[in-house]
């Protein structure tokens, strides 16, 4: 066997692992890929004289993931074959493989800047962007600077009239170097930087990168704060998907449920304001549990909050979803079918509008959702409604999940301190956020101290769903088509 | 031809200056039907006011056209106000004007959309090449709601035919309210709202006519925003028009039955705005062509209830 069985926070000794031929790993991954498997992280850590390479891709039987590795010497030249011409959903990854390391997939169909636009640019020659050329072809650049208050990216349409042929995606325009920076910072300032990756994921992101530490230094949290942790979790979820229906609404121009999406999402933050102090939950979540605990007044206020959330969104999503002109919009545009969600390795949200299941909290369970099950439902029609529909079902079944959590918080524990963390040692922790998979994968070195950090927004996967999803739609329907995946560009770019 | 009356003149003068209202009214209501307190309804003033203050600037590909076009815009829609009569008889009326001012509100057209290819930007080529096939089918409604009436009366300048309708016939009655219908949804296509094109948007790739003037600064777009609210409120005064309020009722109860149609067709703009997602825009001919027919119906009642 070239691989192995991991599960997530799993604490893998790799001073004492088993390290494979450039063939033999690929072998391992194109033999799992070839199954069925869907990559979760590719990423690397440079030595003195090698380059170690890890693959993780999701396993076999239930919970696990699998484990692949590989050394480059420094000495050789670096260069494998690509594996992306044949497994479509290994492109970004062997495109930022490359961009980090230099180590090249020979034969890759496409190889582009994932974010270091700059490092690209040859002799000073701008980055020649794919083409399609015709009589009446044209072509249409969208940004990085938009007409609204939006991240920036850059999205290069070929046109046939109004149809899209085409569409390249351009991000990196936020590229922070957050990976770079946290190995560097203190853990107070790890956290703030944690934060920042994505401003509406923070509790996704927060929530893995401590439960990797707390694997690393063997810290165990409280089922109590475990419970809380899963109420923030919903919480961000139920705002965020709240803001992704307002958003869909604005963009058919239906101006009813856009402002009263975006009123009930008010409410939603303005709890985990009163909560947590901000609205995005920021300084919530802390290593060994969560800053704030929920007492019964809390409690009292989150019932209120949710009970008028779900009261007055029954409304809405009846007026949104069984208005002819809306459904109109928003069937069979920017349909993305389950084989190529399949190829594209999309996760999340986006997966399970096309039919796949795919939900980190159902497929490897980590902190409450160990005890509580969720119902992670899907549509099949892969389409803009399916994905806005499910937002709506997700909305549901997260506020029946948070009433069940808050009504039967176990009694709370004194919080134990963060040992030293192992050494020589890497943890991957799996969270689902609003739009899908993030991955923080987490390497010390051989003093206890954090050497590298990885960090995988599940954007990274379903950017290329969006450029799959225009084609061969209206120009004027790409404002929709995005808006219903709703992606993060400072997640993507980190 | 020129009327000398100066009430005339002064109508006209007023109407110009309570243009941005109307688009302040819709606005008004949107939101508050929307559940936002939104702007107050004088709002659009000072959106004008503030870019008329603002330094003009000019996209380095921009040629005389883009200078020219703002004036030309706002010009031709103003004198097309002039051929209505507001109360008082119309200020300038000529038998035929009806065709005059259609054309006056292409030329206008025909500018803003030479000015949007001016610019050589890939976003307002394509509004333009938008502006231009959803205007082929915008036309005819103009000519067989307004046409239909001018067979009907025999006469053919704005003032002659709204002068020739009256309560009493019952004709009239159908013909008016299928001609009001139909020149609401010429204002709907005509001035950019829902659901043909959303003026509210920020996707630049969805607009039709705010895509147009994406290059446009200053002094230039103040024109352009001034230029489309009298649009608005011109076709809204063409359909309250239909009414005869003036004719019919004398110079008071006219105007309070007049101004309460503008408040009407701007109440059911914006319950249009509010409660209907906007149009694929694949789907928006289709929508015109459904005004045309309307059109087309008027015809058919007269041709058939004059048989006998």
């Amino acid at each position: 066997m070239t691989w192995r069985e991991i599960k997530p926070l799993e604490l893998i000794r790799f001073d004492e692992e088993r390290w494979f031929s450039v063939d033999e790993w690929l072998a391992a991954t194109r033999e799992l890929l070839a199954s069925g498997a869907r990559p979760v992280a590719l990423f690397s850590q440079e030595t003195d004289d090698c380059q170690r390479v890890w693959t993780i891709l999701t396993g076999r039987s239930a919970g696990r993931l699998c484990l692949t590795n590989t050394v480059f010497f420094l000495k050789d030249r670096r260069a494998y074959p690509s594996l992306s011409a044949d497994f479509p959903c290994m492109d970004y990854f062997e495109c930022e493989l490359y961009e980090q390391t230099g180590i090249e997939p020979d034969g890759h169909p496409w190889l582009r800047p994932v974010r270091s636009l700059n490092r690209w640019r040859k002799n000073g020659a701008p980055y020649a962007f794919y083409s399609v050329e015709g009589e009446e072809v044209h072509e249409v650049g969208v940004g990085p600077v938009h007409t609204g208050v939006i991240e920036p990216g850059h999205f290069r349409f070929q046109c046939h009239g109004e149809e899209i042929l085409h569409l390249e995606i351009q991000l990196g325009y936020q590229h922070r170097g957050v990976t770079e920076l946290l190995p560097r910072q203190k853990l107070s300032q790890q956290l703030v930087l944690v934060e920042s990756i994505a401003g509406d994921s923070v509790i996704a992101n927060t929530t893995a990168f401590c439960s990797g530490l707390e694997a690393l230094g063997g810290m165990s949290v409280s089922l109590r704060e475990q419970a809380i942790r899963g109420v923030a979790a919903e919480l961000e979820r139920v705002a965020m998907h709240l803001s992704t229906l307002s958003g869909i609404a604005t963009d058919i121009g239906f101006a009813m449920p856009a402002a009263a999406f975006g009123a009930l999402r008010t409410g939603v933050i303005n709890l985990i304001a009163e909560i947590c102090g901000s609205r995005f939950g920021r300084g919530w979540i802390i290593p060994g549990g969560v800053r704030f605990d929920l007492d019964s007044a809390l409690i009292e206020n989150v019932r209120r909050v949710l009970d008028e959330v779900i009261t007055k969104f029954s409304d809405i999503e009846a007026l949104l979803f069984n208005s002819p002109s809306a459904l109109a919009r928003l069937e069979e545009t920017g349909v993305v079918i389950e084989e190529q969600a399949r190829a594209a390795g999309l996760v999340g949200l986006a997966a399970r509008a096309s039919g796949i299941p795919c939900d980190v909290r159902a497929d490897f369970p980590y902190g409450i959702y160990r005890y509580s099950s969720v119902v992670s439902p899907t549509l099949d029609s892969g389409d803009v409604y399916a994905r806005a529909k499910l937002r709506a079902v997700e909305i549901r079944n997260s506020v029946q999940f948070l009433v069940e959590q808050i009504e039967n918080l176990p009694a709370s524990k004194p919080k134990n301190s963060l040992k030293e963390l192992a050494k020589n040692s890497f943890v991957i922790a799996l969270t689902e956020g609003h739009r899908g998979e993030v991955a923080h994968i987490m390497i010390t070195d051989a003093n206890s101290n954090l050497s590298k950090v990885f960090i995988k927004d599940p954007s990274f996967h379903n950017w290329t769903g969006v450029a799959l999803a225009v084609r061969e739609n209206g120009i004027s329907d790409f404002p929709l088509c995005n808006k219903s995946f709703d992606l993060c560009y400072a997640g993507y770019d980190l | 031809m020129v009327n000398p009356d100066p009430l005339s003149w002064l109508a006209w003068a007023l109407f110009l200056a309570s243009a941005p209202l109307l688009a302040g009214i819709v606005n008004k209501l949107k939101a508050r039907l929307s559940g936002r307190f939104g702007p107050a309804v004088f709002q659009p003033y000072s959106e004008l006011l503030r870019l008329a203050r603002k330094e003009t600037v000019y996209s380095t590909s921009a040629g005389f056209i883009s200078r020219l076009a703002p004036v030309i815009v706002w010009s031709t829609v103003a004198f097309a106000t002039l051929l209505l009569p507001l109360g008082r008889p119309a200020a300038v009326s000529f038998s035929g004007d009806i065709i005059l001012f259609a054309y006056l509100l292409a030329l206008g057209r025909f500018f803003q959309i030479l000015a949007a290819l001016d610019v050589a930007s890939s976003f307002e080529g394509m509004g333009a090449s938008r502006e231009a096939r959803f205007a082929v089918f915008a036309e005819p409604i103009f000519f067989f709601t307004i046409g239909s009436l001018a067979i009907v009366t025999r006469q053919y300048s704005f003032e002659t035919i709204l002068a020739g309708i009256s309560w009493g016939d019952p004709l009239f009655v159908v013909f008016v309210s299928v001609g009001m219908l139909s020149l609401f949804f010429l204002m709907m296509a005509e001035c950019s709202r829902m659901p043909v094109d959303d003026p509210n948007t920020h996707l630049e790739l969805t607009m039709i006519h705010e895509v147009m003037i994406l290059d446009a600064s200053g002094f230039d777009l103040m024109l352009y925003q001034y230029a489309a609210s009298l649009k608005l409120l011109l076709y809204a005064t063409l359909a309250a028009l239909l009414l005869n309020p003036f004719g019919v009722l004398g110079p008071a109860l006219g105007l309070l039955v007049f101004g309460a149609t503008l408040v009407a067709l701007a109440a059911a703009l914006a319950l249009i705005e509010t409660l209907m997602a906007r149009f694929r825009l694949v789907l928006v001919p289709q929508f015109l062509l459904f005004a045309t027919a309307i059109g087309v119906l008027n015809i058919l009642i007269f041709t058939f209830s004059r048989q006998p």
